[in-house]
């Protein structure tokens, strides 16, 4: 009896394996198509420059940089961010429902997967902090060595541990709301951990986290929850394959059938709504809600904002045009994918629109986005140390780039 | 009277070699409801695909408003609304944006769309969820959506297909009601069902399809003649139809 149910276990975790294998495989045919587009010699050269950038910080380390607010952004979100994949679908309400009892056996192998790549992560941030905490700490008159970053890791990864076990236990919570406060926390207590452990000193930075991360367990036994949420698995599937089909689909011309349950987004809902209603605006008015609505959004939300950080943080003037320019490029390229969405849906086929105008209004519904892009990613030069002219020609420069881009484009597409 | 709808002995499907649609044709006029018979897999829903201009025919000629796609692709779509089997939803949009495109895509004015989405959120009961996302609606809900999509352009021609598939009674009651109206206007409905009973009730006209051929059309007096049960119920002649056919 035991060596069956052994065997009925492990042909469950054999599922997620396969299941990740078929992902990775499915993602790996098109890995090609994402480096020849020369996405990893973009990616390549922002590492090396940002090597090259933070070598020479460290160098001219100012003694007074508030490194607690830099541990907050470095630290917080590797520690909150705690990415799952259950891999779950719409027919395993069928067919694994009836095995619920076993699904932790399901779950092991991303939860062990998990907690030990993003554990990697949590590494390779403190390794490049480290050298900054050690300058810090010299500048106050302590000695910052090998064990205590040896130890510091130590509590970080019991940290990630704890937020990483505490997100797979936030999905079981019945209520979407106390989910949502509990996901607050999570975030919460990685910002306040990251800010004091430059803040505090160690000691009471240890009790701060012991005690906190201990309560937070404790909390997390209160709320009334499911032995597995099912379709908040199933969602979130969706909601990650739909986001793996916005990357690729930038690069390569993929087909997508599968249903998706996208964000509303209600604060956006005006975007489009005062078109008139003319049959030749109906496209734009299709591609204005789907862009507000993707996945795609909120890429190029993330894209702008971590490329006019990093043109915040740098010292020179033409460091800040080439991160730039990367960003321009870089949204540019993402924004193509929005023209490939409608291509195949049964509807443009049916309402009486004709195909060109699909066509035109998306590439217009694109210039207008990358636009908004390129002007937000200017902002950051305004604020440099250098003559009105410089970030006017940047910003003229790159619309100038977005309308050659997208006529290009579009004599390419037809 | 000129026919909305003329299919003149289509052959047609998926592949050249093995067609589905075997010489197909029957026209319909303005203000008539057609009801669209046969069994899984006679060729209801390729037929619908062939009209819709989804499929290509191999042979023979498909007019709606006079018009094939070829001629005029402007004037032959916008003369018929499309309703699924299985309701087709952007993930992108809310109902009421559904709606709103809709209205865009057929020269829908401003006033008649205001009294129109207005009219159609009530019979149909869905004032309350005009912000929902279709991922948020039930499939009868998405249903419903669909049928007000089609009667919001008020074209002179409706395809319906099996449009009863997870819709409530109140829902059903609705969308029958609203066809006659639409009917009485003057608007041609070609629709496919298995609720034999419905149809029976409503429509005017029956095509009854069985292997990718019309085995027999017209009103139900004439089609119970041709199956030798001239008082007989559509159920009785339809399935004496295609079981004389299966049999031979």
């Amino acid at each position: 009896m035991s060596e069956k149910r052994f065997a009925s276990n492990a042909s469950i975790a054999l599922i997620y394996r396969d299941r990740a294998q078929s992902y990775r495989r499915f993602v790996g045919q098109y890995l090609r198509y994402v480096f020849s587009s020369g996405f990893a010699l973009l990616l390549g050269g922002l590492g090396m420059a940002g090597w090259y950038y933070y070598s020479g910080w460290i160098r001219a380390f100012p003694a007074d940089f508030p490194l607690a607010w830099l541990a907050l952004a470095a630290l917080g979100p590797i520690w909150a961010f705690c990415p799952q994949r259950g891999y779950l679908q719409r027919a395993d309400l069928v067919f694994l429902l009836p095995m619920e009892d076993r699904m932790p056996q399901y779950f092991r192998p991303m939860l062990i997967g998990g907690t030990v790549r993003q554990s990697i992560a949590v590494l390779v941030v403190w390794l490049l902090l480290y050298p900054l905490d050690r300058l810090y700490e010299a500048e106050r008159g302590y000695d910052v060595n090998v064990l205590f970053f040896a130890a510091a890791a130590v509590v970080f990864l019991a940290l990630k541990t704890t937020l990483y076990w505490g997100a797979f236990k936030e999905r079981r919570i019945r209520s979407e709301r106390v989910r949502r406060v509990f996901q607050l926390v999570r975030w919460g207590l990685a910002f306040v951990w990251g800010y004091t452990f430059v803040a505090l000193a160690h000691s009471w930075w240890v009790l701060l986290v012991a005690g906190t991360a201990v309560l937070y367990m404790i909390l997390l036994r209160l709320p009334a929850r499911d032995f597995v949420h099912w379709e908040r698995w199933v969602r979130l599937e969706q909601a990650a394959m739909s986001r793996t089909y916005t990357f690729l689909n930038a690069f390569v011309d993929l087909p997508r059938d599968e249903e998706k349950a996208l964000p509303a987004r209600s604060w956006l809902g005006f975007l489009g709504d005062g078109l008139p209603l003319r049959r030749e605006r109906a496209y734009e008015y299709l591609y204005i809600k789907t862009l507000m609505r993707s996945d795609l959004l909120g890429l190029l939300f993330r894209q702008c904002l971590v490329f006019a950080a990093l043109e915040t943080l740098s010292t020179s003037l033409w460091l800040k045009v080439g991160l730039l320019a990367a960003g321009v490029v870089m949204t540019g390229a993402q924004l193509k994918a929005l023209e490939r969405e409608h291509v195949r849906v049964h509807w443009v086929h049916v309402y009486p629109l004709p195909e060109e105008w699909r066509m035109t209004a998306a590439v217009s519904v694109i210039r207008r986005a990358h636009a908004v892009c390129v002007l937000v990613l200017g902002l950051p030069l305004w604020w440099a140390d250098a003559a009105p002219a410089a970030p006017l020609a940047a910003w003229v420069a790159g619309l100038g780039f977005v309308w050659l881009s997208s006529w290009r484009f579009a004599v390419r597409r037809r | 009277m000129r026919a909305i709808l003329e299919l003149e002995n289509v052959t047609g499907g998926y592949s050249v070699g093995r067609p589905v649609l075997h010489g197909v044709s029957f026209s319909m006029k303005p203000g008539e409801m057609v009801g669209l018979i046969g069994l899984n897999g006679a060729g209801k829903s390729t037929t619908l695909k062939h009209i819709l201009g989804l499929l290509t025919a191999h042979e023979g000629t498909i007019r709606v408003g006079g018009v094939t796609l070829q001629d005029d692709p402007g004037v032959y779509r916008s003369s018929y609304a499309y309703v699924p089997e299985s309701p087709l939803l952007y993930d992108e949009l809310n109902v009421s944006e559904h709606l709103r495109l809709t209205a865009m895509a057929y020269g829908v004015g401003n006033e008649a769309f205001e009294e129109r989405t207005k009219r159609l959120y009530k019979a149909f009961q869905m004032e309350d969820k005009q912000r929902a996302m279709p991922g948020h609606l039930s499939k009868g809900m998405r249903q419903k959506v669909m049928i007000m999509n089609a009667f919001l352009s008020e074209p002179p021609l409706y395809l319906i297909d099996e449009p009863f598939l997870g819709l409530d009674p109140l829902g059903i009651r609705s969308l029958l009601e609203r066809m006659v109206e639409m009917k009485r206007a003057g608007a041609g409905i070609l629709m496919s069902s298995h609720i034999l009973s419905t149809l029976e009730t409503y429509c005017d006209r029956y095509i009854v399809l069985h292997r990718g051929r019309v085995r027999a059309q017209g009103e139900l007096r004439a089609i119970a003649e041709s199956a030798g049960l001239p008082d007989g119920r559509l159920e009785e002649v339809f399935f004496r139809l295609v079981q004389e056919e299966g049999s031979s």
